[in-house]
């Protein structure tokens, strides 16, 4: 089945089988290899992008599901050529460890100063309530994002 | 790696479409959260799968005469920020937001919510408090049917195969209060229970008073009108009896959720807290 | 010159699924259905009467004791878990791959399983040619007759749990002019090399292996596992890359899984809180197949069951056991986090019985000066590390405000035996640094960029940390057991003199002419276990109780000794991850499998991995009581919160519920 799909701001077309899931049309058919696959059943948040501003776990998703859609990843994420606010805060305060999770955490964490303006310690545990860190025990990654505000 | 077994797939614009488009052994998605997981796991294993996403008859919502008709494909994150008023929609607003993550908010829809009847699917609690209607499509006809008659069981409905829920309809309950307690104890994992309450208290009498338990603990959604709270004084005696009555005759089966007499624990908890606020004892 | 973190944060990633060589083989493996069967016929796909006798074990390099069960490639006469692989199937394309495995045959006779410790006493044996289940046995301490005013005693069990690191194991195989070059997702290239020779019968010297970017670890991915033997073994027959991801529900029942000990001890003291001895069992579950680790677990629990205390007496049966069940493996703490919670619950117990605070019975037991246990341990005294820690988290002034605070007391041994190796080249206008240990960064880089600027005076941004790989350091050892901040820094330190004095002689003094000197250091020196590596740990927690029943821990104190800091967010990121996850052990995680031996959890989910509402508030402070031995100073930390943790938090539970808890996790009958 012909599938066009947007991804930070480029059509790719791809003759795809109807059962290939979004994050394998990101990752294989586009080559964005940002986006990663932790779980496969949506629980932990690692292939996280963003449809039209707002985030979708990719591996839950068909990629026909997304014929037509404007999609944001990792690759797509950032401010004026180089990182957004929460890239800074995340890269600053060294709160990554293995990092497997980490642009999963960012795409959510670029939603949600988006959609608050600003990163409280609820808007946190609100947002990423569906993203698994098993390193870090979360505490250094919601130390580094509190506060964060979005700058324009 | 978890792959679907090879379909074809379809995308109906509109309800003749599906009409054209839905055949025997369809599998039909909305949202997907649930359905390609059971693609993925290869625990359905359909020739077709159609997409009922974008049907236009199920997109929107409005209000009007008491009345709010909500389209079935709306996603979880638009009942969040639903304009309509009235306390059950109050009720759906904030359980929406409370549904999983932001991520499957975006992707799970009010239909798919109801339709899998999961014991843990949550729309349904303030949908069976305000005895909604569900509209029905199938087979070129439309029907309606109360939400408190559709759910049989866990993972059952009056739903037909090739039927549709197409919108969702309810009367709002002017000056009714209303809690909603859950509990879990893995997140992202099954709800060991669920209590919605809705009441209606006047000059210190309580005038109505509806309630809804859902969850592992009752494997189902169970709706309860407690009679004898009717005309009493709200107390902690009412509250402890109906308590009583929403857990009574409740057998959960022990697993990784808890022993059973812990789901009961838990369950009889909820009710006693969501009553209670609901009552505003 | 990009750091790495900036890399991930920008979704430039190497892990293992990200690699794609041209003309990729896709591998599936079909596993066991069930936990106990005997297979009469499997027809399709690859499977063990095709790799013949000589490719049978995947261990037989790491085998040094005699009569343990070592793990087959795939299984051969009978299914001994579920998830054990059967067959396996590959293509160029991944779907189809994956469609093939549907067309492989497998028949089989279920047998009855052995699933738990108890089973595994009084079941027959699950191996052919064995007279019983058991693996290893034996005596720690000798046996006492003071037995003292007091005994408490308890059945103590800590659940299996699945490692879970975020990324699952992956493999690209590739056998190309005689070499086999493996790309993984590793704790040790080393580990993985000497593995592959071992099962595929090669030279080590054929085998190049190049760790990846890993997504942790936990201390899953140090061994190898049939899947990198199958990988290996079609590239060599194909001539093409072979790649294998794990899935999670794969990770979930096949990955080797830690924990799963159980202790019936006895603790004898007196009505002053002086413990006069410990006695009783400890077991260990190993699953179907044993290595060195795993069957010698118990005795390794056992040696520091005493603690940081100075308890004159101990007598401890080990037994480890064959069950039908995945081969068991280390998980972060590794027999360190069952002796904790042994002997912490113990002595809560004891301060119960005699009405004593729990944190004074410890006290009253701690040595001022060094001690060495009837174990055989050789511990540093503690009382004052302990004493001022009390204090400094506030321990007595809740106390007073009536809090209920859970505390433990304990020690982090390092693994640091057989030490580890560096290598260092200054070129092209910076500092490469390759450890033996292969870095899933637990932030690595930070301690190697603090030890260059010492040592050299390199600034942070010229130093890049790369990932392991054999073809650049040939010796080395692998990262787990708390030691690399204390045996790779020290490499590093020892490599970083090694330059400083070729500099010197060569006449470099700025460092810029030094960077692009191409003057390179390797360095690798054994290292045995001093007292001067164990560290101190405190911990503490409050909890409450979510809608009146459901308990969470809502704050946390840890004191930790961490000797010299080499990085503040390092060592911090360590600890608050090793506490949530100590955290969740109590709570939530768990490997628990049915009556049938097949596990219950099929998502991350449900294995009750810590996800963000679980964490508590967090004091984390850590001092330096005295240095190791190593040059720069510092000690182990990746463990600790996984030690600490789990007892505190019980206790905590234990004070707001009023009901005892001797099992990990916790048993929610108990709190009704």
């Amino acid at each position: 089945m012909k599938v066009t799909i947007n991804i930070n701001g480029k059509d790719y077309s791809a003759d795809v089988e109807p059962r290939m899931t979004l994050v394998d049309f990101i990752r294989d058919v586009a080559g964005l290899k940002g986006t990663h696959v932790g779980c496969e059943t949506g629980h932990c948040g690692a292939c996280s992008v963003l449809i039209d501003g707002r985030p979708v776990k990719s591996c839950l998703m068909l990629a026909v599901q997304a014929n037509g859609k404007r999609i944001t990843t990792i690759e797509g994420i950032g401010k004026d050529g180089g990182p957004n606010e929460v890239q800074m805060a995340l890269s600053s305060s060294k709160a990554l460890q293995c990092a497997f999770c980490s642009t999963g955490f960012v795409v959510v964490g670029t939603w949600a100063l988006e959609e608050n303006g600003e990163l409280t310690e609820d808007v946190i545990k609100e947002s990423f309530i569906g993203n698994v860190c098993r390193c870090t025990g979360y505490e250094p990654i919601i130390k580094a994002l509190r506060g964060v505000r979005k700058n324009d | 790696m978890l792959i679907p077994v090879g379909f074809e797939y379809l995308k109906p614009k509109n309800l003749a479409e599906l009409d054209e488009a839905v055949r025997d052994g369809a599998f039909l998605i909305s949202g997907g959260t649930v359905g390609v997981r059971l693609l993925k796991e290869r625990i359905v294993r359909p020739k077709l799968v159609v997409d009922i996403s974008e049907v236009e008859e199920a997109q929107g919502a409005k209000q009007g005469e008491g009345i709010v008709d909500l389209g079935a494909a709306l996603k979880i994150y638009q009942l969040q920020r639903l304009s309509v008023n009235g306390p059950v929609s109050d009720m759906i607003r904030f359980v929406s937001s409370g549904i999983a993550d932001p991520a499957i908010r975006t992707m799970g829809s009010l239909g798919g919510n109801i339709a899998l009847a999961d014991p843990s699917n949550e729309l349904p609690v303030p949908l069976m408090l305000a005895d909604a209607s569900l509209l029905i499509y199938g087979q070129h006809r439309f029907h309606e049917e109360k939400i408190r008659g559709f759910i049989h069981g866990p993972h059952r409905t009056g739903l037909k195969p090739g039927e549709v829920i197409v919108r969702v309809r309810y009367k709002e309950l002017d000056g009714y209060r209303w809690s909603y307690k859950k509990h879990f104890i893995r997140n992202l994992d099954h709800y060991v229970g669920i209590s919605g309450a809705m009441a209606k208290v006047d000059s210190g009498k309580i005038i109505d008073l509806r309630l809804v338990v859902a969850g592992e603990a009752i494997m189902g959604f169970k709706y309860l009108a407690p009679e004898r709270a009717i005309g009493a004084r709200p107390s902690e005696a009412i509250i402890k009896e109906v308590a009583e009555e929403a857990v009574s005759g409740i057998s959960p089966k022990s697993d990784r959720q808890g022993p059973s007499e812990y789901k009961v624990a838990v369950l009889k908890k909820l009710v006693e807290l969501s009553v209670k606020e609901a009552l505003g004892a | 010159m990009i750091d790495r973190s900036e890399r991930f944060l920008h979704g430039e990633t190497r892990f293992v699924q990200d690699i794609e060589l041209p003309d990729t083989l896709y591998l599936e493996v079909l596993r066991g259905p069930v936990a106990h069967a005997k297979i009469t016929s499997v027809n399709g796909g690859i499977s063990a009467k095709d790799l013949g006798l000589k490719l049978i074990s995947v261990g037989e390099s790491y085998r040094r004791g005699s009569g343990y069960q070592s793990e087959p490639v795939f299984a051969t006469e009978k299914i001994l878990y579920y998830g054990e692989p059967v067959a396996a199937v590959y293509d160029k394309d991944r779907y189809r791959a994956r469609d093939m495995l549907e067309s492989i045959d497998v028949k089989y006779e279920e047998l009855d399983p052995v699933v738990t410790i108890e089973d595994a006493l009084s079941k027959p044996p699950i191996h052919e040619g064995h007279t019983d289940n058991i693996v290893g046995r034996f005596v720690i301490g000798e046996r006492f007759d003071k037995k003292g005013e007091v005994t408490v005693e308890d059945e103590l069990s800590m659940e299996r749990i699945v490692p879970n690191p975020l990324e699952t194991r992956g493999i690209v195989a590739w056998y190309n002019s005689g070499k086999l070059n493996v790309f993984i997702s590793t704790q040790s290239v080393y580990s993985i090399r000497r593995g592959l020779a071992g099962a595929l019968k090669l030279d080590e010297r054929d085998i190049i292996v190049h760790q990846v970017d890993t997504g942790g670890a936990f201390g899953s991915k140090s061994a190898v596992y049939p899947e990198y033997v199958i990988a290996s073994y079609i590239s060599m027959k194909e001539r093409k890359p072979v790649k294998w991801i794990e899935s999670r529900q794969e990770h979930l029942a096949a990955t080797r899984p830690g924990r799963g000990a159980k202790a019936n001890l006895r603790l004898y003291a007196n009505n002053d809180g002086r413990v006069i001895g410990v006695e009783g069992k400890v077991y260990v579950n190993v699953g179907a197949f044993a290595d060195d680790l795993s069957s010698t677990a118990p005795s390794w629990i056992s040696s520091q069951i005493t603690g940081p205390y100075a308890i004159e007496n101990a007598y401890i049966e080990g037994l480890s056991v064959y069950t039908n069940t995945a081969p068991q493996g280390p998980y972060r703490g590794a027999g360190r986090p069952e002796a904790a919670f042994f002997i912490e619950r113990l002595m809560d117990r004891l301060a119960d019985a005699i009405g004593m605070d729990p944190a004074e019975v410890r006290l009253k037991n701690l040595p001022s000066g060094a001690f060495r246990s009837p174990t055989g341990l050789e511990v540093n005294g503690s009382r004052e590390f302990f004493e001022k820690g009390l204090n400094e988290i506030g321990y007595w002034r809740m106390k007073k405000e009536g809090r209920k605070i859970g505390v433990s007391f304990g020690i982090l041994i390092p693994a640091v035996y057989g030490g580890e190796s560096a290598k260092i080249t200054l070129k092209d206008g910076k500092a490469s640094v390759w450890l033996g240990g292969a870095p899933h960064w637990q932030r690595q880089e930070l301690f190697v960029k603090h030890i260059l600027k010492d040592v050299l005076g390199i600034d942070q941004e010229k130093v890049e940390l790369l990932n392991s790989d054999t073809a650049e350091l040939n010796v080395g050892i692998g990262t787990w057991g708390s030691r690399s901040a204390i045996v790779a820094g020290k490499a590093v330190y020892m490599a970083a003199l090694k330059l400083k004095e070729d500099a010197e002689r060569m006449g470099i003094r700025d460092t810029a002419s030094l960077l692009n000197s191409g003057l390179s250091a390797e360095y690798y020196e054994p290292e045995n276990l001093d007292p001067s590596f164990i560290s101190f740990i405190l911990t503490a927690a409050e909890a409450e109780l979510i809608n009146g029943i459901e308990p969470r821990i809502s704050r946390c104190w840890a004191y930790y000794d961490v000797g010299e800091p080499l990085s503040q967010e390092a060592v911090h990121g360590q600890i608050s991850g090793g506490l949530v996850m100590g955290i969740a052990e109590v709570l939530t995680e768990a490997l628990e499998y049915d009556k049938k031996g097949i596990p219950v959890a099929r998502t991350l989910s449900e294995a009750g991995v810590a996800y963000i509402n679980q964490v508590p508030e967090m004091h984390i402070t850590f001092v330096s009581y005295g240095r190791s031995r190593a040059p720069h100073g510092a000690k182990g930390v990746g463990e600790a919160g996984t030690v600490g943790a789990p007892p505190a938090a019980a206790r905590a539970i234990e004070l707001i519920t009023g009901k005892r808890i001797s099992r990990l996790p916790l048993d929610r009958a108990t709190l009704i």
